[in-house]
């Protein structure tokens, strides 16, 4: 698990330099700059996709792997994000200091209101529930036909940053989305080893000792649906960036079933496993993607082969491969 | 409101909630019996759809591409419980839904390849096209009418073959206590198949039924699947009974929400706001009531297991 | 003497027909090792679960320190100071054992949503679950992980998982089920040395512990008690002998 107990032999610069967002943070930047140096745009486009994917993942990584909560709706908050950004600039509010909190804010408001029902079950419960509420805000949004109701619509612009226009190129929300991914792999993971995180884990291990130990983590998971919601959310609202273009295709259920491959291919024990899922992925979309239109065939093909040869760990599958 | 319009909504109510029962129906057994999530019983749905289109258009009658296409529903239960389903039922939730959501994309991706993305022409069949006289001024089409009394008469059978047979008594035994399921001796493993691949044959027909009044196309069986979830989970996971009632109560609420919600909301908030709100709100309405139900009951109506 | 810890006011509970308790009333004073047996069936089980307050009674009233605790749930009862352990080891078998304690010392404590500090490099933390581990000697397994424990040790660990938490009453569900004999030896030994410190009420087969640790002893038969006395009382109880200690003894 990713929140051992701390080696004391090992110096703190050197934990601090394996901590996983910085190596995360580092890959990307690398990436980044080789796309860069080869004057490729699609490259930076690459990494921005891939670095948003990833912190969408890791979100919900943190709820399925460290909460315990198998959540099927997490394309939701992350659609909620980028309605944040069209609806905001319709408005006139386009600066990234202001959406993405409102992002985060929204997203995390239905997390919370959706939980608090979903909390009440356990298993294949929690699992439909989560998944008809993701359906329920789908079709909301489709219905918002000052939004562009089923089609959804281009965004008024690219959200602004103090005011000023650095995310215009792909490179710049690229440079953005790789360093929001690195503090939320570092303030979720420092929030994993706390006194909550503590809580949250022995919840899912084995709720029933909690309870007879005195806690109710009813509200400790009630805070994780909120925090890994409110991430989806930020997630989203650079996706808007992205793209810009928001649908209800986003909130699509198939968003939240990818989410879930990235999550569970990389490893749930880990935050870091959802990168490496959701670099995975997206390389596999585009490599399959370039030859066939059915690449998603190919997805399917390798995520039932995946858990029915039970690997169900990209890294156990790679050690194996490399062997 | 006409009295007219009025009961042809009614109608077309219980007639959605009988194809959502059909499709509850495996669902929620299979749930039961195994504690398995199958998120590929949608594919189950618009294959039936498929197979019953192609095999009448191919045979040049209805009856023979319905039976047929059944029977294709069916085998093709089987080998998917076969290839892979049987290999997840005691894997944990997560990589069940991990495994049929890979179903999913394989059999999407195949039907896109084999008959393109563009929806199929399903004709209504030609002895049940056209429309009865039910109320003055109330015209409403036979094949609707078709499916109603399809859906009631499966809905009878089952509650025969769950409340009457030994097969049934075993699959009620197991769908709240497996382990006794077990030490009687029964292999749960091929009652977990014949559930599984009679779902996948219900889910076939519910397809094939409701072929010539949506569109048939790959991603056909994505919505109902979701609406059939919230069925389950209002019903009960596990009980035949909790499926059929809620199902109604959802196809009713449903379809009464969203043809007369936006008018009702005219006359309590006004039009323009009305306007704004009345397809959002007439599209959360199962979804709310999902809710509601919940929290007051948080396994359902009829849930013999709690969550 | 003393108000009673625990107090069982004639509790009954049935599952469809089978009246599983059947007005069962007792108490645990302070100080006191009250222990429950019966024969398998006798519905130990059951009321074990109605006590810990997993199960709600069809009607009696618990009390627990002067309190109406028929109402409150698993976890309230557990803040109000009911320690349990169960009668299959449940620790958190992926955690250390150290992290075993934390969880029982944070759980029951005031803060446990401190978000941001690591919990387990917080000296104060740390420190006082070392010293629980130590006081059930288990200082050495620190860091090895629960589940990899021997059976003997779990229950060690857990019972310092209660102790931590300063349990105002402990209920024991059969701690020396699955141990061997040295381990029964040694964790009898430990509750021996917890004896009037902190009362306990001990459900367990083992009639050698349960005469070297109780008090006071209730039989249960058929969901009902039979009788309650000191152990030298019951021992010699001819209903006991012929219900229980009989076939136990001509084992």
């Amino acid at each position: 698990m990713a929140q051992s107990v701390p080696t004391p032999r090992r110096a703190a610069g050197v934990r601090l330099a394996l901590h996983p967002a910085v190596v995360g943070v580092l890959g990307f930047a690398a990436a980044l700059a080789i796309a860069h140096a080869g004057g490729s745009v699609y490259g930076a486009t690459l990494v921005a996709r891939t670095a948003l994917l990833a912190l969408a993942a890791v979100s919900l990584s943190f709820l399925i792997g460290q909460a315990g909560l198998v959540s099927f709706g997490h394309a939701a908050p992350l659609g909620i994000g980028a309605y944040v950004v069209l609806i905001a600039g319709e408005y006139g509010v386009t600066e990234m200091l202001v959406v993405l909190p409102l992002g985060f804010a929204a997203a995390a408001l239905f997390s919370v209101a959706t939980g608090a029902v979903a909390l009440r079950t356990r298993g294949v419960y929690f699992i439909m529930i989560t998944l008809a509420f993701a359906q329920m805000i789908y079709y909301v949004a489709a219905s918002l036909s000052a939004f562009g109701g089923d089609d959804g619509m281009a965004i008024a612009a690219r959200s602004t940053l103090f005011g000023l226009r650095l995310l215009k190129s792909d490179t710049g929300l690229a440079m953005l989305a790789v360093a929001l991914l690195g503090l939320a792999l570092f303030g979720l993971d420092r929030l994993i080893a706390s006194r909550y995180g503590l809580m949250l884990r022995a919840g899912r291990a084995n709720e029933a000792k909690l309870q007879a130990l005195g806690l109710d983590p009813y509200r400790h998971r009630l805070i994780a649906l909120a925090i890994g919601g409110g991430l989806a959310g930020v997630a989203g609202v650079l996706l808007a960036n992205q793209v810009e273009y928001v649908s209800p295709a986003t909130m699509n259920w198939h968003v939240s079933g990818e989410l879930i491959v990235m999550v569970v291919l990389g490893g749930t024990g880990r935050l870091a496993g959802a990168v490496l899922g959701a670099v995975a992925v997206t390389l596999l979309d585009e490599t399959l993607g370039h030859f066939t239109e059915h690449w998603k065939l190919g997805l399917g093909l390798v995520i039932v082969a995946v858990v029915l040869l039970r690997g169900a760990d990209l890294k156990a599958l790679l050690r194996g491969g490399a062997a | 409101m006409t009295t007219a319009l009025f009961v042809s909504q009614l109608l077309n109510g219980l007639q959605l909630g009988v194809i959502l029962f059909l499709v509850a129906a495996g669902l929620t057994l299979v749930f039961g019996v195994m504690d398995f999530i199958n998120l590929a019983h949608g594919v189950q749905y618009m294959l039936g759809a498929y197979l019953v289109a192609v095999l009448t258009a191919w045979t040049g009658s209805f009856a023979a591409g319905l039976l047929l296409g059944l029977v294709g529903a069916l085998v093709l239960g089987f080998v998917l419980e076969v290839l892979v389903f049987r290999h997840l039922t005691r894997r944990d939730h997560l990589e069940q839904v991990l495994g049929t959501f890979g179903v999913i994309l394989i059999v999407t991706e195949l039907v896109r390849i084999l008959f393109g993305s563009a929806p199929l022409a399903f004709p209504t069949p030609a002895v049940f096209a056209g429309s009865v006289t039910l109320l003055p001024g109330l015209n409403y089409p036979v094949w609707r009418l078709v499916i109603l009394v399809v859906g009631l008469a499966v809905a009878v059978l089952l509650w025969y073959l769950v409340n009457r047979t030994r097969l049934g008594m075993l699959v009620r035994a197991g769908s709240t206590h497996p382990e006794t399921v077990s030490a009687l001796g029964v292999d749960i493993d091929r009652l977990f198949l014949v559930v599984f691949a009679f779902g996948a044959m219900l889910a076939g027909l519910a397809g094939a039924m409701a072929g010539p009044l949506v569109s048939v196309e790959p991603t056909m069986g994505d919505r109902i699947l979701i609406v059939a979830f919230v069925v389950v989970v209002i019903g009960g996971i596990g009980s035949i009974k909790g499926a059929f009632v809620s199902a109604l109560v959802v196809g009713l609420v449903d379809t009464l929400g969203r043809a007369f919600a936006p008018d009702l909301l005219k006359v309590l908030v006004g039009k323009s706001a009305a306007a704004a709100a009345g397809p959002a709100l007439s599209s959360m309405l199962i979804y709310l009531l999902m809710a509601v139900v919940l929290s007051v009951r948080p396994s359902g109506l009829f849930g013999g297991r709690s969550a | 003497m003393s108000a009673p810890v625990l107090a069982l006011d004639n509790i009954e509970k049935s599952f469809g027909a089978l009246r599983v308790t059947q007005g069962v009333s007792l108490d645990v004073r302070p100080g006191e090792v009250h222990a429950l047996i019966g024969p398998n069936g006798a519905g130990k089980t059951t009321l074990v679960a109605q006590i810990a307050g997993a199960l709600r009674p069809d009607s009696g009233r618990i009390r627990f320190r002067d309190r109406d605790v028929t109402g409150l749930g698993v976890a309230a009862r557990a803040r109000l100071g009911l320690g349990r352990v169960f009668q299959l080891s449940n620790v958190v078998g992926t955690f250390t054992a150290l992290e075993n304690v934390a969880v029982a010392i944070v759980a029951a404590g005031d803060r446990p949503f401190g978000p941001w500090q690591p919990a387990l490099r917080d000296p104060a933390l740390g420190d006082e679950a070392a010293a629980a581990l130590a006081r059930v000697g288990l200082a050495d397994r620190a860091e090895t992980r629960a589940s990899d424990l021997s059976h003997g040790e779990r229950r060690a660990l857990e019972l310092a998982m209660s102790l931590v938490q300063d349990p105002k009453l402990l209920l024991l569900d059969e701690p020396m089920a699955g141990t061997g004999r040295a381990e029964g030896e040694r964790l009898t030994e430990l509750l021996l040395s917890l004896k009037g410190r902190v009362p306990m009420l001990l459900v367990e087969h083992d009639m050698g512990t349960v005469f070297r640790l109780a008090d006071r002893i209730t039989v249960l038969i058929y969901g009902s008690v039979a009788v309650t006395g000191a152990p030298d009382a019951v021992r010699a109880d001819p209903v006991v002998r012929k219900a229980y200690l009989g076939e136990e003894e001509a084992v």
